[in-house]
């Protein structure tokens, strides 16, 4: 009945949308860890509103893609543009020579359209030495973009690598955290885990020493069982492969064993429990 | 064929293949949406351009336990395309707006709701007014807002699934 009215209320929709205040927020991820209908009814508003932002595409520009593909390749693109320049260029410089050749050719040409033609070829010289000028400079405000980008680059890697390490390191330093060890089962002697749990800012999070290869495009699944519940609660997912080492679980109140099973997908609902790598709590 | 997750972990390693691929998965839904937004064409295609201008960028931030790829890129695109929203009387959205191939159309999916519960979804999600804000602009209650909202996304669930 409380999961029914919860779902009914209508804040499942302003979180999905992103108008939940910080209470409703914490609420929503609180019900959803416990409640696989209103995880369920998350999912399925998130899909209706895909549909209905998928439904608003329009055709971009023809010529819009290759404006935004030229992100990727500044300086080939720059390299393009310098010799499609000097390809244009060069027809204006043959044209001059042609005239100036046939302007020899023709002794009755009158004096003053020789003195026309030689200021037009001094007009078209000077004219293509101030354009090659103006090219030299656009190229080099490209190569300049080009550094200022590889740059901003770096620098927001460099931020996200300081973020993760004071996080990390925050982490470390909090007094309220438990640190809980995973041992692993007989199916995987070496698994081995460390989880660090925080009743105060109610967070947790899995540090993953020692995980034993598992099956390909498996997944190990970390699962908790509060005293008196049958049910299992998904609190994370593994990948072998991950990027971080540390891992935030779904938190819950007063756990009673903790354990992480390797599953095919890590999309199931039930923990495979013939399948336990790690246990502890 | 790619995933958009395995997309996005390829360009973080600076795969131009994969960056085109993502703009032809995401393309017009992004163009759309600033469309929709900006209610200009030149606009549109300048947050376009920013938008994945910005994701060959930071594709290395996306992190895949915390994001949904689609929903990443579109937060993405609709910040982008609220910080250059404008508002045109002339300009009919609906007249740039290709029949897709997702088996429905957008007219004929907003005609199947209410144009009241409609109006709270689009202030919501397109000008990403709060709560209060659109209590305001609407006149009417707090409460009402989030009946309407559910409402609204109730009845496109009815023809979207």
């Amino acid at each position: 009945m409380r999961v029914q009215a919860f779902i009914t209320s209508g804040v499942l929709e302003k979180y999905v949308l992103g108008m939940a205040t910080g209470e409703e927020k914490t609420n929503v991820l609180e019900m959803a860890s416990q409640h696989l209908e209103i995880k369920e009814e998350l999912a399925a508003i998130r899909k209706t509103m895909r549909g209905y932002i998928i439904s608003h595409r329009v055709a971009p520009p023809a010529d819009l893609f290759e404006k935004v593909k030229s992100v990727t390749n500044k300086q080939s693109a720059s390299v393009s543009r310098t010799d499609a320049a000097t390809r244009s260029a060069s027809p204006t410089v043959t044209t001059v020579k042609r005239d100036h050749a046939r302007r020899g050719s023709n002794q009755l040409m009158p004096i003053g359209l020789g003195l026309l033609s030689i200021a037009l070829i001094a007009v078209s010289f000077t004219a293509y030495s101030f354009f090659n000028d103006l090219k030299m400079v656009k190229q080099e405000v490209v190569d300049a973009q080009e550094v200022v980008e590889g740059l901003k680059k770096e620098l927001a890697t460099e931020q996200t690598n300081t973020r993760e390490v004071q996080a990390k390191l925050d982490f470390y330093l909090d007094p309220d955290n438990q640190i809980l060890t995973l041992k692993g089962t007989n199916r995987a002697p070496q698994a081995k885990a460390v989880i660090f749990w925080n009743d105060k800012s109610k967070t947790c999070a899995l540090e993953k020493a020692s995980l034993p290869k598992l099956d390909d495009g498996n997944v190990a699944v970390v699962w908790s069982n509060k005293p008196y519940e049958r049910n299992s609660i998904k609190l994370g997912v593994l990948t072998p492969n991950a990027a971080t080492e540390r891992i935030p679980l779904t938190y819950i109140e007063n756990p009673s064993l903790l354990y992480v099973t390797e599953e095919n997908s890590a999309d199931v609902d039930r923990p495979n429990r013939s399948k336990i790598l790690m246990t502890g709590g | 064929m790619q995933t958009e997750v395995e997309i996005l972990r390829a360009m973080a390693k600076g795969d131009k293949d994969a960056f085109t691929a993502l703009f032809e998965k995401y393309g017009s839904t992004v163009y759309g949406l600033a469309l929709r937004v900006t209610e200009s064409r030149e606009k549109a295609s300048n947050v376009t351009k920013e938008v994945f201008q910005k994701l060959w960028h930071n594709a290395a931030s996306f992190d895949s336990f915390q994001h949904d790829p689609f929903y990443w890129v579109m937060d993405l695109a609709k910040e982008t395309a609220l910080a250059n929203e404008s508002r045109s009387e002339q300009f009919d959205f609906f007249a740039f707006q290709e029949s897709n191939s997702a088996g429905f159309d957008l007219k004929e999916l907003l005609s199947k709701i209410d144009p009241k519960h409609r109006q709270v979804l689009e202030l919501s999600y397109f000008r990403n007014l709060s709560e209060e804000e659109i209590e305001r602009e609407m006149n009417i209650p707090v409460g009402t807002v989030a009946t309407r909202l559910r409402i609204a996304i109730k009845s496109l669930r009815e023809v979207v699934g």
